[in-house]
């Protein structure tokens, strides 16, 4: 039991040793997760790198909207541990975004956070 | 958790994305105006001007024109009901609007704030490659506004009679707001300008004794010299927020009618029923919003709001409802409040306006007394 119990704090750990996470709050080994966006505010013409962890066998989806509620792209995520969902500041039909405030989202089932996302140009 | 299952599901069955994110300034679309909320939000913006309310004139500038006497209006809401987990602020909009009128001739400032609307993301913190932070930014955005309408038929007829270039009974309003744009996405205070324009055509269709029928058409246009906002780190520019919105209304009023001989309160009107229906077009991204509203005003104090929204792709469509409370003697002084519950996005929560204001007739009111000693 108490392996079981040290696992989590192990896996948090090793994750801000590897300076993948900079979450307010650390990731669980069985939830989803979403971390901060790197760069963020991001430039046009570079990528940002958005941390997720999605719970095995489920689908989810990682989406981003504009400041008015506008959705502007969406990205759905096979079940895997720690992935990286890359963003190259494009919408869907793969326009240039403009500068502005950007919030993305990662929702699952059962999960559903939120995080902000400048662009500069 | 049944929220996020519902949105689950509508993201699977919502393919279609907009292009909406090809503009700064994004926020310039925000209605601020609850009575226009209720009645169906920014499409039926444009027609709107039943109201003695300035915050009407962000949709419509020629609407500064129409009413007498100094108005000031203010309004907020939180614009996206969602659960931030690394935001330290809210995501609050405010708009605050003060309007003077005198005989066709309107101006239109925003003077108490300096802003006429101020759009507070929170902040974001700014990390190095190791994951430090270094700095946190402030996110904002916010538009002082300035404006100035004529309505013309009103301006000859008080200030130049002989001139007479349009029938009496048509009667057009026209207006300008000058918008002084800023956000702070850098950390630093960046500025851009533009201009929105509209005008209104109204016309009575049916007058008796104690029924008024009125209509009208309303167009507006914001951005409307394409006006953009240098890059930071290269050539080019991006287009502030652009969108034109027209809309259509009608209204009745069975009427007082102790009203014209003094020996009323100030209920002009007993009832009144308006109907109102728009549609906006975002230019650049070719996007599509309708909207229809209904208001029954009783004794011209109490006011309920009902109204439809859809965007033409679907993501943000729904109900909105309302209800105003004006207080008033003879329109010469008084006293609103207004609120509203305005769909977003689908999933996500309604949003909820509310707006309160005052408005005061000084030279109206002078007379008035005059009148009343004689």
């Amino acid at each position: 039991m108490k392996v079981i119990a040290i696992v989590p704090l192990v896996i948090t750990i090793v994750l801000v040793m590897l300076g993948g996470c900079r979450s307010t709050t650390a990731p669980e080994a069985d939830s989803a997760w979403l971390g901060e966006a790197d760069p963020n505010p991001m430039q046009v013409g570079t990528t940002t790198s958005i941390p997720v962890k999605t719970p095995a066998g489920e689908v989810v989806y990682l989406f981003i909207n504009n400041s008015l509620g506008q959705p502007v792209r969406n990205y759905s995520i096979v079940s895997g541990t720690n992935q990286v969902v890359k963003w190259d500041g494009r919408d869907q039909d793969g326009r240039i975004c403009a500068s502005g405030v950007y919030y993305y989202t990662l929702l699952t089932p059962s999960f559903s956070d939120t995080h902000k996302l400048v662009i500069i140009r | 958790m049944k929220q996020a299952v519902i949105l689950f599901a509508l993201i699977l069955l919502c393919p279609c994305l907009t292009a909406g994110s090809q503009y700064v300034y994004l926020t310039n679309g925000f209605e601020p105006s609850a009575a226009n909320l209720a009645l169906g939000g920014n499409p039926v913006a444009a027609v709107n001007f039943w109201h003695n309310d300035p915050l009407t004139s962000f949709s419509n500038p020629a609407f500064t024109s129409l009413q007498n006497g100094i108005r000031y209006s203010s309004s907020s809401y939180n614009f996206l009901k969602i659960h931030l987990s690394n935001g330290t602020g809210s995501l609050d909009y405010k708009a605050s609007i003060t309007a003077v009128g005198h005989n066709g001739i309107g101006l239109l400032a925003s003077i108490v704030p300096e802003y006429g609307y101020e759009t507070s993301y929170g902040e974001i913190g700014v990390y190095d490659e190791f994951g430090d932070l270094l700095n946190t930014i402030e996110l904002s955005e916010r538009a002082e506004i300035y404006g100035l309408a004529l309505d013309l038929n009103e301006f000859c007829k008080k200030n130049i009679p002989t001139v007479k270039f349009m029938p009496e009974s048509v009667d057009l309003a026209l207006g300008v707001n000058y918008i002084r744009n800023s956000n702070t996405l850098t950390g630093k205070t960046r500025y851009a300008n533009s201009f929105d324009m509209g005008l209104l055509l109204r016309s009575p269709l049916a007058v008796s004794h104690n029924l008024q029928i009125e209509g009208a058409l309303g167009a507006s246009m914001f951005n409307v010299f394409n006006d953009s906002q240098k890059y930071i780190n290269s050539n080019g520019s991006e287009t502030i927020y652009r969108r034109l919105n027209m809309a259509a209304g009608v209204s009745a009023n069975l009427k007082n009618t102790s009203f014209a001989t003094g020996r009323s309160l100030g209920m002009e009107n007993i009832v009144s029923m308006r109907l109102l229906g728009g549609g906006c077009w975002e230019i650049a991204s070719d996007e599509k919003s309708w909207g229809i509203g209904t208001e029954l005003g009783l004794v011209d104090l109490f006011f309920l709001r009902v109204g439809k929204h859809k965007n033409e792709k679907g993501f943000i469509e729904g109900t909105s409802y309302g209800a105003g409370l004006r207080l008033h003697y003879k329109n010469l002084i008084g006293l609103r409040y207004d609120f509203a519950h305005f769909p977003v996005v689908r999933g996500s929560k309604d949003k909820k306006c509310d707006s309160f204001g005052f408005d005061i007739d000084i030279i109206g009111l002078v007379n008035s007394r005059s009148l009343d000693k004689n």
